[in-house]
């Protein structure tokens, strides 16, 4: 009945409605850290996108590529660089379907070969191929001695104008041979693994031309890049 | 005089220290001591109570309602691309070189359930479609394979044992996707 007693009531009372306030700026609290919570999960979400289709159509258009079977390629990964010159995104999307809609790069080596849209955004798949690029060698040769072809060569062109020619071996196995003499010009298929001598019969006179269309290749890095 | 003065100021009593001033003045003057102790506790308490339920159930609401559901979908969505995607290079790479007659069966892992239901992965025309309950889930893309692949057909059950097998000679082969 004090004025103590009225004075400490007055305080509790006081206490009640500062706990109030705690109470609302706890729950402002929590509300913050859920709304901190959901950006993390967000983030965490976004961050674990690999773009799955993207990697998929890459890896799908790099391994059709270098395909035995693909126009561009001679063997399996080795790119036929004649091929590639004349390669289109036309050609490319009847090759890889997944890139029908989507904007890409192909490239080799850092050189463009075929591109679409601007696909920098996108996901970009390299492996390492050959590229193989042909060319003739030429060299006219007297027919009374044998050549030996400076490169690997899977054909050799053999043309017999202004020569008198029965037989023609390579490294010592027949692999031409007319008893009333070769005439005009004869393609003879080799062994791509081993170097060639080129020889002719005993009495064969004139010069003949051997044509050797030896292969080179370069190790080249292939990079697909993709862009849905 | 200052009691009537407190009362008729009408501001007064929305102030935090209002009522329990007034009530106060009230008990000194009536003497019920008992009363004055009862009510301001139970009133403190009860806004507390209606405040904390107020906030679990705007939050679970909030939650439940639409970030929940909207990350599963999100998440279940991704699980279904990278599904689709590993599906298909599977089918791609079981295709064969050539040969005269082939005959290949390769078993596909799926994932059994996504966001806790089954699902069909359909195979026709040339594309890979994943086909699920729910509308915010699945996904189509084309599937890249040689000329000599003549059809691709079949449906993948998630669950079952599921297998990709080819079969035909040079030119007509044809992809089924089938459960054992």
């Amino acid at each position: 009945m004090t004025r103590a007693t009225r004075r400490g009531r007055d305080r509790s009372s006081d206490r009640g409605q500062s706990n109030l306030a705690a109470l609302v700026a706890a729950l402002i609290v929590l509300t913050a850290t859920v709304g901190v919570t959901l950006g993390l999960a967000e983030a965490a979400l976004a961050g674990a996108d690999r773009q799955p289709g993207e990697r998929r159509a890459a890896v799908a258009a790099a391994e059709r590529l270098t395909a035995a079977d693909s126009p561009t390629t001679r063997r399996e990964n080795v790119l036929n660089a004649t091929a590639l010159d004349g390669f289109t995104p036309e050609r490319l999307t009847a090759l890889a379907p997944p890139l029908t809609d989507a904007a890409f790069a192909v490239r080799v080596d850092d050189r463009t070969i075929v591109e679409r849209g601007d696909p920098s955004d996108g996901v970009s798949f390299r492996r390492i191929v050959l590229v193989s690029s042909v060319e003739e060698r030429t060299r006219t040769v007297d027919a009374d001695r044998a050549v030996t072809l400076p490169r690997r060569t899977d054909r050799v062109r053999l043309a017999f104008e202004g020569a008198d020619v029965e037989t023609v071996r390579v490294n010592g196995r027949i692999v031409l041979h007319q008893p009333s003499g070769l005439r005009g010009t004869e393609t003879v298929s080799v062994s791509r693994s081993e170097t060639l001598t080129v020889s002719f019969d005993a009495t064969a006179t004139g010069r003949v031309t051997v044509t050797a269309i030896p292969e080179r290749t370069r190790k080249a890095t292939l990079e697909v890049t993709v862009d849905v | 005089m200052t009691r009537r003065s407190r009362v008729a100021d009408p501001t007064r009593p929305c102030r935090a220290g209002g009522p329990s001033r007034r009530r106060r003045d009230d008990a000194s003057a009536g003497g019920g001591e008992a009363a004055d102790r009862a009510v301001t506790p139970v009133v403190s308490k009860t806004l507390e109570i209606g405040l904390v339920v107020l906030f679990v159930a705007g939050l679970s609401t909030a939650l439940f309602g639409g970030a929940v559901p909207d990350y599963r979908d999100a998440a279940a969505d991704r699980v279904a691309d990278r599904t689709l995607a590993g599906a298909a290079t599977e089918i791609e790479n079981a295709v064969p070189p050539r040969a005269a007659s082939v005959r290949v069966e390769r078993r596909v892992d799926l994932p059994a359930t996504i966001r806790g239901a089954g699902y069909r992965v359909v195979a026709d025309d040339g594309r890979l479609r994943l086909d699920h309950p729910n509308p915010s889930v699945g996904g189509a893309l084309r599937l890249v394979v040689p000329e000599r692949v003549a059809s691709v057909s079949g449906t993948w059950r998630s669950g079952a044992d599921t297998a990709v097998t080819i079969a035909g000679g040079d030119g007509r082969l044809s992809i089924r996707l089938v459960n054992r």
